[in-house]
């Protein structure tokens, strides 16, 4: 019998107000989420995958966000109907989140160490000289040699894999149950990526902290994750055991990404298969599916209907009327 | 730094687009010290080639682009186009040689003035290089639109911010293409681009490569996108290269040790153990105000000694088209 | 080829015009067509003549005869006010048009040729800046002869470095992007590509700057007539008429009240115009 899960978000929708119009970046999406577990939510620009990141947090700010709905719990606390007070108490202890660039995420006209005990005298009610020595343990502990000396640097002086250590350093002070990273390797040189996401894997096990990795790259997830969604156009398409997704794509958008980049086993001058066209605005949602338009399985009844979310008996769910390996055509 | 004698002679292929020897740059940096950007490389690119540039941030990939056009222009070495050299040219006598290579840039929308639209700025390298009529030049850009894959009739009074990013960079590419350079330089051409634009973005450059006979060097910091679209790669750390081989022999046998922990750094779309912590390079890429002696890269690699830090390695031949910048280079 | 063509969708269409602006700018915009109409059509218009004095008739309050009344010379108020906005309008327009192209064309060729040019260019443009500007003006006015042109001139002068400033800072920025280095690329020459390229792409930051700056100079104008330094008599001038008018504040109110209400009215439309444009010319550049 599996326990409670941790975070458990049920058909929340985000829709936002921009100059054109509203548009619906987050258009229904359900997951659960277990304490220690790694989930990867992979997609591209526009997806929505960044808004559902800040809607779990509460982050939207009343002038952008124009409706929410949907049901958000995390562990007694509903998340959508927590006054901001509630919300402020949760976030940076209960729940983290990292960001994709450090440099704008920090402050940067204060020493980071600063940054540190910042939170830690906020959150937890350290005082200065406990909250010093415990900034400079948590520095040390993410990987940053002379974590004394450093504690007293400026963002600035650091570079963009330091940075991001910073950053989580900071996420971690609090001892969070949950950790939201939102592209935090995505602006890294590839050596440092995997250095930071080995950081995030240990500490992650460390603590038995759930993670949430939000990513446009598969590659990244697939050595992290333990389930996959995939995102496209503000809902899950597909959702699975990261193993099984990727060697066994029901959706074909998500055979699709992973047909699209290209691997280092391949030959040179491998043809690459491109996806046609693009992602809908969403705005004005087509009415079926909303890939049904650059599918290459498409049929009739997917720009017709919208598509229902199929569950498949290992815990497989995708949103597709002609998935792959199911059905003919 | 004489590296001529271990240099990349490719015997059979005499017919270079591009030849590069000691190539250096040099910055100011504040405090009145100096960075070397590059310090000192050396490759050729034969026609109809494509070599891959690949290192990561602060390795000097993409002042090596900028110095080739001269723009700035490097601090010392020799760059020949064609048999040609261009260093030491003044302003006017490179000017007409500058149609023969071309450039394409990472970032599609600043790359594109926004003021412009798309016909004009297809067209203006050929109102800079004239010789050709109103009517002809229009001919030529709805031509090279047509070429990259976007409808002329469409976006000809578009200005780049209606356009996505994958559409910027079709028509950055036509605006390269137009005046049929011989040499394409691409600078990280699809690095912000997602993936399903990335794989059309060079599906296209392929396509654009035979049809219009060119020859290529792509720099980017994806090892698996480099890997694809090159028959050579070279790899830079810190201002010099570490080895050159054969896109098909870097992967099973790459000979340096920086290539060998960029290749195991790459994610993979693939189902893989969660921890491989034994492969993860440590540290981080040294300031280039004070670059390690000897071998650059001593400071992170596993197989580093005393010989590493006094005798700074030279590339050599280790096989076939195949030079490594390593005193323990595999095999 | 494989290509595929791609269209961009109806939908990335530019935002249609009335999404730019607040529903409040339509007032003022019209305050000012309706000026600027007025004062240039003035002599067609079937207003009294502004130069006309009537001894026997002065300080009169407004009536269907006179709109505004009449000063203590007996003139129309109203026509006086008018032609007075003219020249005020002449001013400011011509004063910030001026400080424009000789300001901005210092700041695009200093920021885009750096070293020297820029060193001599920030030195004269720093200089010009540490006068007070308002005393400045009035010093030179007191000294020379007053005409039209030459306080055209000398306010122009003053906006010099203030447009210089923002070609600078704009030019400085856009030497750096990728479409400058394309054109190098090319071989354009440098002449070209401040033209070409750098040119277009500092119009909206002057543009929304220039339409406050009328209202600025328009201001100086006002200041400098009242003072009465500005151009001469018998031609009428806002702050000319309150001045002259001032001593009869309390018995004819609309004397002083006329002038400064074109004044006040004219430089409040100019600020919320001026503000629209800037926001809407920002705007516009944001990508979706």
């Amino acid at each position: 019998m599996e326990a409670l899960p941790l975070l458990s978000v049920r058909d929340l929708r985000s829709y936002l107000r921009t100059p054109r119009g509203m548009v619906r970046a987050v258009d229904g999406v359900s997951f659960d989420l277990h304490a220690g577990e790694t989930l990867g939510v992979v997609g591209e620009t526009g997806c929505g995958k960044s808004v559902l990141a800040r809607s779990i947090m509460g982050l939207l700010p009343d002038s952008v966000l124009v409706k929410e709905s949907g049901e958000i719990r995390f562990g007694e606390y509903d998340l959508r109907q927590a006054g901001e007070r509630e919300l402020r108490r949760i976030r940076g202890r209960e729940i983290a989140m990292i960001f994709q660039d450090p440099m704008t995420s920090l402050n940067p006209v204060m020493r980071i160490g600063a940054q540190i005990e910042q939170v830690l005298r906020l959150h937890l009610g350290f005082g200065a000289r406990q909250a010093q020595e415990r900034a400079v343990e948590l520095l040390d502990s993410v990987g940053i040699a002379s974590a004394r000396r450093r504690a007293a640097n400026y963002p600035h002086e650091m570079s963009g894999g330091m940075r991001q250590r910073v950053m989580i350093a900071i996420a971690l002070a609090c001892d969070p149950k949950l950790l939201i990273a939102d592209e935090p390797t995505t602006a890294l040189d590839v050596t440092v990526q995997a250095q930071i996401l080995n950081l995030l894997q240990e500490q992650q096990e460390k603590r038995r902290m759930a993670l949430i990795l939000i990513t446009h790259n598969l590659g990244v997830v697939a050595g992290m994750a333990d389930k996959v969604a995939v995102m496209y156009a503000g809902r899950f398409v597909e959702h699975g055991v990261t193993s099984d997704l990727l060697t066994e794509p029901r959706m074909p958008y998500t055979a699709a990404l992973l047909r699209a980049a290209p691997r280092l086993a391949d030959p040179p001058h491998t043809k690459l298969e491109a996806i046609g066209g693009r992602p809908p605005i969403l705005i004005d949602p087509p009415a079926g599916c909303r890939f049904a338009s650059r599918c290459p399985r498409s049929q009739r009844d997917c720009e017709r209907d919208p598509p229902e979310t199929f569950h498949a008996q290992s815990g497989r769910r995708y949103t597709c009327w002609h998935p792959i390996g199911l059905s003919d055509g | 730094m004489d590296e001529n004698s271990t240099q990349v002679s490719r015997g059979e292929r005499t017919d270079m687009v591009l030849s590069v020897r000691d190539l250096t740059k040099t910055f100011a940096a504040p405090g009145g010290m100096t960075v070397q950007a590059v310090a000192g490389i050396s490759f050729d690119i034969a026609a109809g080639e494509t070599l891959g540039l690949v290192g990561e941030s602060g390795c000097g990939k993409t002042t090596v682009g900028r110095a080739l056009i001269q723009l700035p222009p490097p601090t010392s070495g020799e760059i020949l186009l064609e048999g040609r050299s261009l260093c030491g040219l003044t302003r006017d006598t490179l000017r007409p040689l500058r149609p023969r290579m071309q450039m394409v840039f990472q970032d599609p929308v600043s790359s594109l003035n926004p003021k412009r639209t798309i016909s004009d700025i297809v067209e203006v390298p050929l109102v800079v290089a004239g010789g050709h009529s109103r009517v002809k030049r229009d001919q030529l850009v709805r031509e090279m639109l047509d070429a990259v894959g976007l409808d002329p009739d469409v976006v000809w009074n578009r200005r780049p911010h209606e356009l996505s990013g994958g559409q910027c960079q079709r028509v950055s590419i036509a605006r390269a293409l137009i005046l049929r350079p011989r040499l394409l330089i691409c600078d990280e051409p699809v690095s912000s681009l997602d993936v399903s634009v990335q794989a059309q973005i060079l599906n296209l450059l392929e396509d654009a490569k035979q049809r219009f006979g060119l020859t290529m060097l792509f720099i980017a910091h994806d090892l698996a996108v480099v890997k694809n679209i090159s028959d050579r790669v070279a790899v830079m750390y810190l201002g010099r290269i570490c080895e050159i081989a054969p896109s098909d022999r870097l992967y099973g046998h790459a000979a340096h040790p920086y290539t060998q922990a960029l290749l195991s750094a790459v994610p993979e779309a693939r189902p893989q153990p969660k921890r491989k912590s034994g492969q993860i390079i440590t540290g981080e890429v040294p300031s280039p105000l004070e670059p390690p002696s000897g071998c650059r890269f001593r400071t992170r690699c596993p197989k580093a000694t005393d010989l590493c830090a006094s005798q700074e390695p030279l590339l050599r031949r280790i096989g076939y088209d195949h030079v490594v910048a390593c005193h323990f280079a595999s095999e | 080829m494989t290509v595929s063509v791609t269209k961009p969708p109806a939908h990335l269409a530019p935002i249609a015009a009335r999404q730019w602006f607040g529903p409040l700018v339509y007032i003022p915009a019209a305050w000012l067509v309706v000026a600027i109409a007025a004062t240039v059509f003035a002599g067609l218009l079937p207003l009294p003549d502004p130069f006309k004095q009537a001894l026997l008739r002065t300080l009169q309050p407004p009536s269907a005869a006179h709109w505004l009344g009449t000063d203590s010379l007996g003139r129309d108020v109203f026509s006086r006010s008018i032609v007075g906005l003219r020249v005020s309008l002449i001013v400011g327009i011509g004063s910030v048009a001026f400080g424009l192209a000789l300001g901005g064309a210092l700041g695009l060729v200093s920021g885009y040729f750096r070293g020297l040019i820029d060193l001599w260019i920030s030195a004269v443009m720093t200089v010009v800046l540490s006068f007070p500007p308002l005393v400045l003006a009035i010093a030179i006015m007191s000294y020379a002869q007053p005409s039209l042109v030459l306080v055209i001139v000398v306010l122009g002068i003053l906006f010099v470095p203030a447009f210089a400033r923002i070609a600078r800072a704009n030019t400085l920025s856009l030497v750096e992007r990728e479409f400058v280095l394309a054109a190098r690329a090319i071989g354009m020459r440098d002449g070209f590509i401040l033209l070409r390229e750098i040119l277009p792409n500092l119009v909206a930051p002057l543009a929304a700057y220039s339409m406050l700056m009328v209202a600025v100079a328009i201001i100086g104008e006002a200041a400098l007539s009242f003072l009465g330094l500005s151009v001469p008599p018998p031609q009428p001038t806002l702050g000319g008429m309150i001045a002259a008018e001032r001593a009869n504040l309390l018995d004819a109110p609309w004397s002083v009240f006329g002038p400064a209400g074109f004044l006040f009215l004219t430089i409040l439309s100019l600020n919320i115009v001026g503000d629209q444009v800037q926001r809407r010319l920002d705007g516009r550049e944001a990508a979706i």
